[in-house]
């Protein structure tokens, strides 16, 4: 089941390194708990993949620079901001290309 | 956070038998701090269930890779571990905004972003460890001075037993 893509949910900032730390910033409470985080190169879509198996797009379009960092790493910092902007429950997720 | 992990794990038996048994001992290397930090656990390869599996172990969130007895990585991706160790207290997801503010300082540093401008909006745009406020400061630096001490301590027992699994952690690449 695909769900609505994050951005649309709330806002929504995705932040790569040149050495592949990657963290997605999230400004409200998720919906979803999720497990883990995959970039679908034939959807050009980075996912979430929630607890109960549903794929959550992100929303957003990396460019090839990000890209290419993207794949550098194995894992995701999800960090959700509240509303006053302060990070609450920190979360590292892996990350892994989707392999079709 | 469990730092430990110290339990052997039967798995069933293996994929010829009950008699199939074989057990590795198994580094898992995740982030604490900032700091890569290997937690050694022993784990059945030989169960015939594919839900837990060695290769699972290095799926872990949080977890940057998992090396078997002959420093093989394993990065097949299954899912089960993750249900298993929690099961033994193990929940490698729950970090500390310190976590995130460390984690942050690399991917802002020369890193570039898509999307709501929401790092700048907290104030985190140009990250930077003077940038946090003095109580997590202080506990950023506690948490980098105590496990540098302990990692020295480690170390320093290692060689005081010539213990030959010595080497050098890499985040994403454990022993080496």
């Amino acid at each position: 089941m695909l769900l609505n893509p994050l951005s649309q949910d709330m806002p929504v900032e995705f932040v790569v390194s040149r050495t592949g730390s990657v963290a997605i910033v999230h400004k409200g409470r998720a919906q979803h708990d999720y497990i883990w985080v995959q970039y679908d190169q034939y959807a050009d879509s980075v996912q979430l993949v929630t607890e109960d198996g549903k794929l959550q797009d992100l929303g957003l379009s990396l460019n090839d620079s990000m890209l290419r960092s993207l794949m550098k790493t194995r894992e995701v910092m999800m960090i959700e901001l509240t509303d006053n902007m302060a990070i609450r429950k920190p979360k590292l997720l892996k990350f892994s290309a989707l392999v079709h | 956070m469990v730092t430990n992990i110290d339990t052997d794990v039967e798995l069933g038996p293996g994929q010829d038998g009950p008699d199939d048994i074989v057990t590795h001992e198994v580094t898992l290397v995740r982030m604490v701090n900032g700091i890569p930090e290997a937690i050694v656990v022993s784990v059945d390869d030989s169960a015939s269930s594919p839900t837990f599996s060695v290769e699972a172990l290095g799926n872990l969130p949080g977890v940057w890779g998992a090396f078997n007895d002959d420093g093989m990585a394993r990065a097949d991706m299954k899912a089960g571990a993750t249900n298993f160790l929690e099961a033994d207290g193990f929940d490698a997801s729950e970090l500390s905004p310190v976590d995130a503010i460390t984690f942050l300082e690399d991917a802002i540093v020369d890193g570039e972003s898509v999307g709501a401008d929401l790092l700048a909006e907290a104030g985190l745009s140009s990250m930077d460890i003077n940038n946090l406020d003095a109580e997590s400061k202080a506990a950023h630096e506690a948490a980098l001075e105590a496990r540098a001490q302990e990692l020295a301590a480690s170390q320093d027992a290692k060689i005081e037993d010539n213990d030959p699994s010595l080497g050098i952690l890499q985040p994403g690449r454990g022993l080496v």
